[in-house]
């Protein structure tokens, strides 16, 4: 079956979903960061990045990455900015002074990648709260905003349309290392690769 | 007088976030983009200081400029993730799961104790602020001088000035990543006092 999604790794060994789960496996190739072309985006449906991403270099393929997204591209960015490599991007603001209650995580609308995913165990292990996420990269006017802090005041995760392309963007870890529970880890991320690839899910 | 630091810098958002703090920024005279390595002239610094999380494959591209820069009597030091012992003599490294979650146990125990109390570096930080967690143990070799042990009987942190002409700090921590994540006010405690150590450190 022919695979459209890449997933750019920054660290080997830290792709160890994409190679270890079946039917992720199966949808999305590894490429290293450093071969980022026009030739690698030809013919890919999505590109997923990484909170490890080195962000300079992506910043250097700015045109590039924006041209991708306009001509029908998807992109899905994790972690946090520091170098805005996409028109929607802006440097991450870390939340200062919050509740442990303010690192609820709730969803501002339903959304395909959290189908099946209770908000309130986003950000929260083994009573400890802030590993999905503790700031904001925050969000163009024109975003859709999907989940957020602090009673929906501090964006997490939210969705951005360019031309026929669009971009998801994460503000925290890698969503693959959201749970303590690693069944719950690859609902969530074959969910954000099904999305990413237009599917609804990854048996489609 | 102070040595001259640089630094790796990889291009990620905790590298720039940590190395570009104003807290220490004037410590550290060059931030070296790791992708760029090859333009750097080592000599023209007395300190490299290997941020955790650098990519091991690139460093190691870099193997013969480092064993050059400490047989010239230059400092090292590598952190956490940075394969150390793929680029570095007389590493004997051991990666381990790790405990995030050692703090929430009753009777919390990191493992984690100071190495050798005279060590300058164990006077400038406290076990306190080198306590988190850790992903690399080590065995350091005859003469290297452990700075934070494990009570397995490894090293989590050690000083080598035996292996070669220079010095070279091994270390299983990750200051940089987390700090430059907003992510665990240790490390920023750590940051606080490694950072003017090294750059008046003596050998």
């Amino acid at each position: 079956m022919d695979k459209h999604c890449i997933f750019l790794e920054a660290l080997s060994g830290l792709n160890e979903c994409f190679r270890k789960d079946a039917e992720l496996a199966r949808r999305v190739d590894i490429a290293n960061q450093y071969d980022l072309s026009e030739e690698l985006l030809s013919g890919t449906t999505a590109l997923i990045l990484t909170m490890a991403q080195d962000q300079r270099h992506m910043l250097r393929n700015g045109k590039l990455l924006n041209d991708y997204v306009r001509e029908g591209g998807t992109i899905v960015v994790q972690g946090q900015v520091a170098f805005p490599f996409l028109d929607c991007l802006a440097p991450y603001e870390p939340a200062e002074n919050l509740s442990f209650g303010d690192f609820e995580i709730s969803f501002d609308r339903p959304h395909p990648v959290f189908h099946g995913i209770d908000s309130s165990t986003l950000n929260l292990r083994r009573g400890v709260r802030g590993f999905y996420a503790h700031g904001s990269n925050p969000p163009p006017h024109d975003a859709q905003v999907i989940s957020s802090l602090c009673g929906g005041t501090i964006p997490v995760d939210w969705q951005w349309e360019s031309g026929r392309g669009r971009v998801f963007v994460h503000s925290g870890n890698d969503v693959w290392l959201t749970f303590a529970n690693r069944d719950k880890d690859i609902l969530l991320t074959r969910n954000l690769v099904a999305w990413a690839m237009g599917k609804v899910s990854l048996d489609e | 007088m102070s040595k001259l630091i640089a630094a790796i810098d990889g291009g990620t958002s905790y590298h720039h976030v940590a190395l570009n703090d104003k807290r220490w920024a004037h410590l550290i005279d060059a931030r070296w983009y790791l992708p760029e390595l090859g333009r750097q002239d080592f000599s023209q610094v007395d300190v490299i200081i290997v941020t955790c999380r650098s990519n091991p494959d690139l460093v190691a591209l870099h193997k013969n400029r480092f064993l050059c820069f400490i047989d010239g009597g230059g400092t090292v030091v590598a952190f956490a993730g940075a394969g150390a012992e793929n680029w570095l003599p007389n590493v004997v490294a051991t990666p381990v799961p790790t405990n995030y979650w050692w703090w929430l146990d009753k009777n919390a125990d990191s493992g984690l104790r100071v190495g050798s109390p005279d060590h300058p570096l164990c006077r400038a930080v406290p076990l306190a602020d080198m306590t988190w967690h850790h992903h690399t143990r080590f065995v350091p070799p005859p003469g290297a001088v452990s700075i934070l042990d494990h009570v397995d009987g490894s090293s989590i942190f050690y000083d080598d000035q035996v292996s070669t002409p220079g010095r070279m700090l091994i270390s299983g921590l990750d200051p940089f990543c987390h700090h430059g994540s907003y992510f665990m006010p240790a490390t920023t405690r750590f940051l606080d006092g490694f950072l003017p150590w090294i750059r008046e450190a003596s050998s």
